[in-house]
């Protein structure tokens, strides 16, 4: 770290005096400029705005127009559960890679850190790989399909009773004990479930199902209650009171009923689930981030940024926000797997949407055969299973090493 | 209390110390195991404290000063801390080994402490009464109603007034002044040979300090008890203790009577130290910053911000410990104080005029790592 | 806009209270008085420091000077602008004038947020958008502090204290503000490095003209670096002038306390002067009259009544336990059976009724240190009087008989700041020479 002490040119004699100093700030003209925004800024207002006009005139052309669907040039039609997925993509893009990116160092040491924790950077992997399989999977595999005749077919190792099985075999049979018995094949490696679907597919799409679900309703949900925390943390006073007693009434009444209830009433989706989760399951989030605000507010450093003339939006998002990011991952983490767990568990009970390809659906096909056909119910739970572990290992991780508190001095 | 009683009446000889001190610390080292290198906050302290005496450890933060007085009753956390080596006596008897058990009969019994923070220090979800009690009880099989007595006269004699309706109050109910008062009874419950007192007054204001001061020296001088007094602030050290010991970066660069250190110091730390007070030298501070504590430079830990330093200071170990002048008991760890070198160039030096010609410029950020 | 003949900051009877509310309805109960109306001009260029104990109000005294706290009441006029007529554009605006230093290193940077982040906030906030000139500042004000410029992406945490220090003066400094108000801006620091901020500070003073206000519980520091001092207790001025004039003539026996509190570096001059008995009282209850006539050494006795200074604080010590009704007589019985031996050494019970009157009296004495006999017969009778109607159990008469012979002007009457030296004031009875004859006159009318 020698380079950083003498860059500037401090000689002995006369040194250039620096042309850019404080005392030479012209402040009234600073005053007379208007708002600049960074480019970067600039280029995600515009990519929001495309998104919004999207919505826009997808919602127009169904709802007003009454023409259905809209059809957009390569994308083709968007579903509902699509522009939020495609939106909370945008987020993570800008508010999580972006700003890794722009700060190398910052990251580098980021990773140092969180590289100490080994079943963190595995999980990492095992998430990152299912993210990227339950994004790309569906967009080029074909969609899982019910097959007469190839029901029950074991995994590529496994094999089963031919008389549990569909008709046909894709592996062949061998005979033991003189019991056929129909081989797996690498035509379904990891099996089909009793309808005939490939379990590797259907499980492929579960991936993004459940990454929707975890990601979408997990980021609304955090929004809101980070909004809802720090405003009433901030403001305090009638406005935490207001707030606070609202999300005591919210927390009443489980989301998980408030589902069923929608689900009988309109009809249940998974654009739905998303909703009802997202924007009704943030109460215990808003009073942890809450609680946590309320002691960052006494600290001298938000004094110091009144002090600067910083505005209550300015200090609430670039020094309150920051500063509770310990709880908002404690609390999208235990958010995450709970929502994926809650939508598992509802299509397990036949409640959610049986057209779409859930884990949770998979599991509750292969129940009533987990003595023949036991990978049906357990290839889709061991993914559920290692998915919400994952989550957890990660954020933990995470916790600790976005802190820049901990450890030191850098290099 | 279990020590041998013939000792303390041997004591008052301050010069040669063939008879037994209260306590006894040789060459102590202290040490807190990192990921990296351990950290060195206490390296090689030897110290002495009579029965009925006080002794100043004063420095600055990082100096390593209330590690070492923690050390003394390893009250420091371990894991990390260790002490690798290193002789603590008290009484004569060596300590440095005494199981966890104890050591635990050591605390508050032969050696209590006194911390800077009254408000920590006190459990706000019980009464004072209460907690004295404790203390008392940890140590001494005593009845409540004995316990209460003692109690009441322990508050009386830190200056509580109306104590006997104050012991069923809580901590909150007393402003810090008074908390420390009450602390310094309850250390006092069990009659200790030693008090170290680690910056007692710093959290208080000076005229709650002024009163402190002249408590704890009030309470020495009835009980004939060994202080150990941690401070950094020098005008408190010139107003309690018999003794001083200049701490930087975990060693001491000087030692000796209060008198002799302030009428001549002679390391260049303590020179540069008072003349950071208000109206003693000038305005200017010591420029640079402590040694990194995991790797200390060789030499002399304080030749990186010395004004007299020079190559000799820069090799080896810390400088021994050199008599100054003829005061039998006042040494400093400094090279130009070795037999054989004119110390003249660090005692007649004269502090340096206020506002003194260093720009800006030379004002250097010390070794960060 | 600024008018040159105006003071920089002009601040005239400045008042924070906070409500105490209780209950589910928040009703107000009482107010604590952390600043209870102070006045001061800050001149161009000059270094003001206002000094006091923890409590006294002297850090809320420059938030609300600033508006960092909203004052309950008062006026402040910087550069001659009604400071608290401000809009919110206004204040921003204001906030580039006036930039504080805060106490504690540690805390008063955002843990999360690079220094270079930090020092160019106030640019930001202020509208600069130009990132490389925001780093330019940055870099050139870290390097004036002695940081230097690649110190700007590292985080607070890589700082010591001192630096940290360094670096809050140069957020301070970057939108070029006219006052500076630095909040204890050392006292979290080794002397070592006290030194070295203040003398930063003083330099940049002179370099930019800026005025000073420095706030600090440490005298040492005051005198140092200001020009004029204040000392404040318990939410109010009470002696103000030059440094030089307060520190070798002080006229309030408050200021006269303070500085014979400081423990002074030389272990030939021992003991402290421990004039000052107890705490500072509670703001949300501040004695009447002189605030500090709780504590004061030099209460000014009611005419007519000729005591030692000694006897007379421990008489007024006593009236005011009477008046608390805090006077417990069994924990005194208590004491006083167990120190008196053989006397009373086989009751079982000690009650005082068991106990001789005179002797009761007696240890009541001794427990506030009032002499067994007043030298004044007037004060004797009085305290003997009292003494028998506490023994009696009648509290309302002991205070009656208390209150009427020993209410002095301190606690009667609210001294004003006075003229007491060329641009030295204080407030305090002993200064106006009047009292008496007014006392006097009020009770012939």
């Amino acid at each position: 770290m020698g380079e950083d002490t003498d860059t500037r040119t401090k000689a002995d004699g006369g040194t250039a005096p620096r042309d850019v100093t404080f005392e030479q700030v012209d402040w009234d003209e600073i005053d007379a400029d208007g708002v600049a925004r960074s480019r970067k800024r600039v280029a995600w207002l515009a990519v929001v705005s495309l998104w919004t006009i999207g919505v826009a005139y997808d919602l127009y052309s169904r709802f007003v127009a009454e023409t259905g669907q809209a059809a957009f040039p390569v994308l083709g039609s968007v579903s509902p559960v699509d522009w939020l997925w495609s939106f909370t993509l945008l987020v993570l893009l800008y508010y999580g890679v972006v700003p890794l990116y722009e700060n190398p160092r910052m990251t580098r040491y980021y990773w140092k850190e969180f590289k100490k924790n080994k079943a963190a950077v595995v999980s990492a992997l095992y998430l990152i790989v299912v993210f990227a399989i339950g994004v790309i999977g569906p967009r080029v595999l074909p969609e899982p399909e019910p097959t007469p005749g190839l029901e029950n077919q074991p995994p590529v190792w496994g094999s089963i009773e031919a008389y549990s099985a569909g008709t046909s075999c894709a592996g062949g049979t061998t005979t033991v004990d003189g019991v056929t018995m129909c081989q797996g094949s690498w035509q379904h490696p990891f099996g089909t479930t009793s309808s005939g679907e490939d379990i590797l597919l259907s499980s492929i799409y579960g991936m993004e199902v459940s990454m929707q679900v975890g990601l979408i309703a997990t980021l609304m949900s955090i929004s809101v209650a980070a909004a809802v925390g720090l405003t009433a943390a901030y403001y305090g006073g009638l406005v935490d009171e207001v707030l606070m007693r609202y999300v005591d009434i919210q927390m009443t009444f489980p989301t998980f009923f408030l589902f069923l209830l929608l689900a009988y009433t309109i009809g249940s989706s998974l654009f739905v689930l998303i909703l009802i989760f997202g924007l009704f399951g943030w109460g215990s989030s808003a009073r942890i981030m809450r609680s946590e605000a309320l002691q960052r507010r006494e600290e001298p450093y938000m004094k110091a940024a009144k002090n600067a003339g910083a505005s209550s939006l300015w200090t609430i998002r670039r020094h309150l926000l920051p500063n509770i990011s310990n709880s908002l991952i404690t609390a999208a983490t235990l958010t995450i797997p709970s929502i994926i767990l809650a939508e598992a568990a509802i299509a397990f009970l036949g409640l959610g949407d049986p057209t779409v390809p859930s884990w949770g659906r998979l599991i509750s096909d292969g129940r009533d055969q987990l003595r023949t056909a036991w990978w049906i119910s357990t290839i889709p739970g061991g993914f559920l299973f290692f998915t919400i572990l994952a989550f957890n290992f990660l954020g933990d991780a995470l916790r600790d090493a976005l802190d820049p508190r901990h450890g030191g001095s850098g290099e | 209390m279990s020590t041998r009683d013939d000792t303390t009446d041997v004591r008052d000889v301050p010069t040669e110390r063939d008879d037994q001190p209260l306590l006894k610390i040789s060459n102590l080292h202290t040490y807190f195991r990192t990921d990296s290198e351990d950290v060195r906050a206490v390296d090689g302290v030897s110290l002495t404290v009579d029965p009925g005496e006080t002794v100043a450890i004063v420095g600055e933060s990082g100096s390593g000063k209330t590690v070492a007085s923690e050390a003394i009753t390893r009250l420091f956390k371990s894991p990390p801390g260790y002490i690798p080596e290193g002789s603590i006596e008290i009484n004569g008897r060596e300590i440095t080994d005494l199981s966890d058990e104890e050591l635990r009969r050591v605390r508050g019994g032969e050696v209590s402490h006194v911390f800077q923070n009254p408000q920590g220090a006190l459990n706000p979800v019980y009464t004072i009464g209460w907690q004295i009690r404790e203390a008392l009880q940890l140590h001494a099989d005593v009845s409540k109603s004995e316990a209460r007595e003692r109690a009441v006269e322990l508050l009386t004699q830190v200056g509580i007034p109306e104590a006997s309706s104050r012991l069923d109050d809580y901590p909150h109910e007393f402003s810090g002044g008074m908390k420390q008062r009450v602390l310094i009874a309850i250390a006092l419950a069990c009659e200790p040979d030693l008090l170290i007192a680690d910056e007692p007054t710093t959290a208080l204001d000076v005229t709650i300090q002024a009163q402190i001061l002249e408590l704890l020296a009030e309470l020495q001088e009835q009980r004939d008890m060994g202080m150990l007094f941690i401070t950094h602030d020098l005008g408190v050290v010139a107003e309690i203790a018999d003794r001083v010991a200049v701490m930087y970066a975990g060693k001491i660069m000087e030692k000796g009577s209060v008198e002799d250190v302030f009428e001549t110091p002679a390391h260049p730390y303590t020179r540069a130290l008072l003349d950071c007070l208000p109206g003693r030298g000038g305005i200017g501070g010591i420029p640079g910053e402590l040694p990194d504590p995991r790797s200390p430079p060789p030499g002399c830990r304080f030749a990186d911000r010395c004004r007299h330093a020079i190559d000799a200071c820069r090799t080896g170990d810390q400088p021994g410990m050199h008599r100054v002048g003829d005061a039998p008991d006042h040494t400093t760890s400094c090279v130009h104080f070795e037999p054989g070198r004119d110390s003249s160039t660090v005692l007649d030096a004269g502090s340096e005029p206020a506002g003194s010609p260093s720009p800006p410029d030379d004002l250097e950020r010390g070794g960060r790592r | 806009m600024s008018r040159s003949d105006e003071p920089l900051l002009r601040v005239d009877g400045l008042k924070k209270h906070y409500p105490i509310t209780e209950g589910i309805l928040n009703t107000e109960v009482g107010r604590a008085r952390a600043v209870d109306g102070i006045s001061l001009e800050l001149e161009r260029g000059e270094t003001f420091g206002i000094v006091g104990e923890s409590g006294c109000g002297k850090s809320t005294a420059a938030a609300s000077m600033v508006r960092l706290e909203e004052p309950t009441d008062g006026e402040i006029r910087f550069e001659g602008e009604n400071v608290l007529e401000y809009d919110a554009a206004e204040l921003r605006r204001f906030r580039r004038e006036v930039q504080l230093i805060f106490q504690d290193p540690d805390s008063s940077f955002d843990p999360r947020m690079s220094v270079g982040d930090a020092v160019a906030e106030p640019l930001v906030v202020q509208g600069m958008s130009d990132r490389e000139r925001r780093r330019e500042i940055v870099a050139d004000l870290l390097e004036r502090v002695g940081l230097s410029a690649a110190d700007m992406k590292r985080y607070p945490h890589e700082f010591s204290g001192g630096q940290k220090q360094r670096i809050g003066l140069a957020r301070a400094l970057t939108v070029n503000p006219k006052l500076l108000v630095a909040d204890e801006p050392v006292s979290a620091l080794d002397v070592s490095v006290q030194a070295e901020i203040l003398r930063l500070i003083d330099e940049f003073q002179r370099e930019l003209g800026l005025t000073v206000l420095i706030i600090s519980h440490d005298l040492g520091v005051v005198r140092q670096v200001c020009d004029r001092v204040a000392v404040m207790y318990l939410g109010e001025f009470v002696e103000v002038g030059p440094t030089e004039e307060l520190f070798s003539n002080p006229q309030h026996p408050y200021t006269r306390a303070l500085l014979s509190a400081i423990p002074t570096p030389d272990p030939t001059d021992r003991g402290l002067g421990v004039e000052l008995t107890g705490d500072v009282p509670d703001p949300s209850d501040p004695p009447s009259g002189c605030k500090f006539h709780t504590r004061c050494p030099e209460v000014i006795p009611p005419s007519g009544i000729d005591l030692s200074q000694e006897t007379w604080r421990s008489v007024l010590t006593f009236r005011k336990q009477v008046e608390r009704e805090s006077i417990d007589v069994e924990s005194i019985v208590e004491m006083g059976v167990l120190e008196s031996g053989d006397k009373y050494g086989n009751l079982e019970e000690p009650s005082p009724d068991a106990i001789d009157d005179a002797d009761l009296k007696r240890w009541i004495r001794s427990e506030y240190d009032v002499p067994d006999r007043l030298d004044d017969p007037r004060a004797e009778a009085t305290v003997d009087d009292a003494l028998d109607a506490i023994v009696d159990g009648d509290h309302d008469r002991a205070k009656a008989h208390l209150a009427e012979e020993f209410t002095t002007v301190c606690e009667r009457e609210k001294p004003e700041l006075e003229a007491c030296g060329t641009e030295q004031e204080a407030a305090c009875h002993l200064l106006d020479d009047v009292h008496v004859e007014l006392d006097e006159l009020r009770l012939t009318e």
